[in-house]
């Protein structure tokens, strides 16, 4: 008896001490998720301001010249646009360099996952973002326009759509990334990329309308078909068999860009690792 | 001979000024060299970017805003803001040292703060002048009837009212940013505002085509005021150059009060920051 009451009592003091350290540890989480709230309402009014002040003018332009582009009107052309261009930037954003900068590239070269592992959690978590921004776009056109709402079934093919092209964007900054991590030199090829889709890549308005040389350089940007699968699923002009079909053929593009992506990254890693550069280094911009 | 001592001396200091902005110029180009021209070619492309399906919908359409043809419009309304852009983020340059935690090296040095920000304002009339004429050379490009009405005066005034709008905005980003170098906060109000005035501030479109409610918004937002004019001032749609003498005297005495305030905010947070111990780099 006398040889258990003090490991019992230590018990209930282990019990204690561990109910405070909880409490102590909510209260830090409590504060830090405080602070994170704080910081995403800011940045999610922000981007609803940069929306509106995208969506706005091309809404007033189009009720004012009465445009109706062949099945869909101004507004409904450039809120899709608008949805695919923000979903893509967002993917367009790479996790190594950040890594890198933090200095926690090596961890994760070490860690149980990997860096692959790593990469792959990363791009479920930019494909659920990619949903929630696409998704917030429509549904601010529908506030501005009410008939831009789109049907449930059309929604849930969009929503299905909409990973591939997050799935693509992250390929190809992986692809870039793959020739940073070897070169070390600074190219910033997906800011140059979120130009080119947006001059050339029927975001804002279709390459029939720009001249033939100019829209003939736009077939070649390899979002494109990405952007018009999204439309012709929004406008209807697909039947389910097509669309199906369509949201398999963008997934292939996607996987394809990915695996091309891995791969540069494994390459440029074997590289950075045999230079020794894998851990924390200024980049510049 | 007293007069001409005066005159030499006020010429001699004038020229150690432009000696030393152009020494720190040099400088600063050397640090930030490889952001400037990154920095430089993505505000050129988001420009194009911006511009250019307001030129491609609106070719051919007998659509007006205000009288103007839209894609003149909307030129000229981007111009403004993104000669705002660059002020606010020139006139950010202090927070971001202060961020960096090289605020204490300024503030020792010869040059001090003073200095720091008149440099960093004449960094935004310069840096806001070669804009404006890239960007009229492409939009003229795109455009040919951009420039069909302007004149050399014209031209000269609404820059004259371009580079005040952007002193101004240099002004009101010092207010904004005095603050955070006593609270340490992250986040920038300029941002927000910049954001409020691409909607509200006739830069895209005309209020009048909003509903009544939020065209009241509109007119809450000052720089509205500087944007009518610079159109008017680039149009020529004014009669006579003294009414752009009038125009350029009001949007001065406005510019002159804004930088009064922002640079008087700027130094009294950066005395109150000594007093604090809050000079070094900031924690979040």
């Amino acid at each position: 008896m006398q040889r258990l009451l003090p490991s019992s009592l230590t018990g209930v003091k282990d019990i204690v001490a561990g109910a405070v350290l909880v409490i102590r540890m909510s209260k830090i989480n409590l504060q830090i998720s405080l602070y994170y709230l704080k910081k995403s309402l800011v940045n999610i009014a922000v981007t609803i301001l940069r929306i509106i002040m995208r969506l706005l003018p091309f809404s007033i332009l189009g009720r004012l010249l009465a445009i109706s582009y062949p099945g869909s009107l101004l507004l409904e052309f450039v809120t899709i646009g608008l949805a695919f261009s923000a979903t893509l930037d967002d993917s367009l954003t790479s996790p190594l360099r950040s890594w890198r900068q933090k200095g926690i590239l090596e961890n994760h070269m070490v860690s149980k996952l990997g860096i692959r592992g790593a990469l792959l959690s990363y791009l479920v978590f930019s494909c659920l973002k990619g949903e929630f921004i696409f998704a917030a776009i429509l549904t601010i056109g529908g506030l501005i326009n009410i008939e831009l709402f789109p049907s449930g079934k059309t929604l849930f093919s969009l929503l299905l759509l909409v990973p591939s092209i997050t799935v693509t964007g992250f390929g190809i900054v992986l692809m870039s990334m793959g020739y940073h991590l070897k070169t070390q030199k600074i190219v910033p090829v997906p800011l140059y990329l979120r130009f080119v889709t947006w001059i050339f890549g029927e975001v804002f308005f279709p390459l029939e309308k720009i001249s033939p040389a100019l829209s003939s350089f736009g077939q070649f940007v390899p979002t494109i078909f990405l952007v018009r699968t999204l439309r012709e699923v929004y406008t209807g002009t697909l039947i389910s068999s097509e669309i199906l079909l369509r949201i398999t053929q963008t997934y292939m593009l996607g996987l394809l860009f990915l695996t091309i992506g891995f791969l540069a990254v494994s390459k440029g890693l074997e590289e950075a690792r045999t230079q020794g550069t894998t851990t924390r280094i200024f980049l510049g911009v | 001979m007293e007069i001409s001592q005066h005159r030499i001396v006020a010429k001699v200091s004038l020229f150690r000024g432009i000696l030393e902005w152009l020494i720190w110029r040099r400088k600063l180009s050397l640090y930030y060299q490889k952001y400037i021209v990154h920095h430089n070619i993505t505000f050129f492309l988001l420009f194009l970017a911006n511009l250019l399906p307001f030129f491609v919908w609106s070719k051919g359409t007998n659509v007006r805003y205000d009288g103007y043809n839209v894609f003149h419009y909307v030129a000229l309304g981007i111009i403004y803001l993104f000669s705002a852009d660059y002020a606010l983020e020139f006139a950010g340059r202090l927070r971001k040292l202060k961020e960096e935690g090289e605020l204490e090296i300024v503030i020792s040095s010869r040059m001090g703060v003073p200095r720091f920000l008149l440099y960093s304002m004449v960094d935004t009339c310069i840096q806001s002048t070669i804009f404006i004429i890239i960007v009229l050379v492409i939009s003229s490009l795109l455009d040919r009837s951009l420039l069909a009405s302007v004149t050399l005066n014209s031209i000269l005034f609404s820059t004259i009212i371009l580079l005040l709008a952007s002193m101004s905005w240099f002004g009101i980003g010092l207010m904004l940013d005095a603050p955070f170098f006593v609270w340490e906060y992250r986040g920038r109000p300029a941002t927000i505002l910049l954001l409020l005035t691409g909607v509200f501030g006739e830069i895209y479109f005309p209020l009048e085509n909003l509903s009544p409610r939020l065209e009241r918004i509109g007119e809450f937002i000052p720089s509205i005021t500087f944007v009518r004019y610079f159109r008017q001032a680039f149009f020529n749609n004014r009669a006579g150059s003294s009414c752009y003498i009038f125009l350029i005297t009001i949007s001065g005495c406005l510019t002159i009060s804004i930088l009064l305030i922002g640079f008087s905010a700027v130094f009294k947070a950066i005395r109150l920051a000594k007093e604090k111990g809050k000079t070094g780099r900031s924690v979040f």
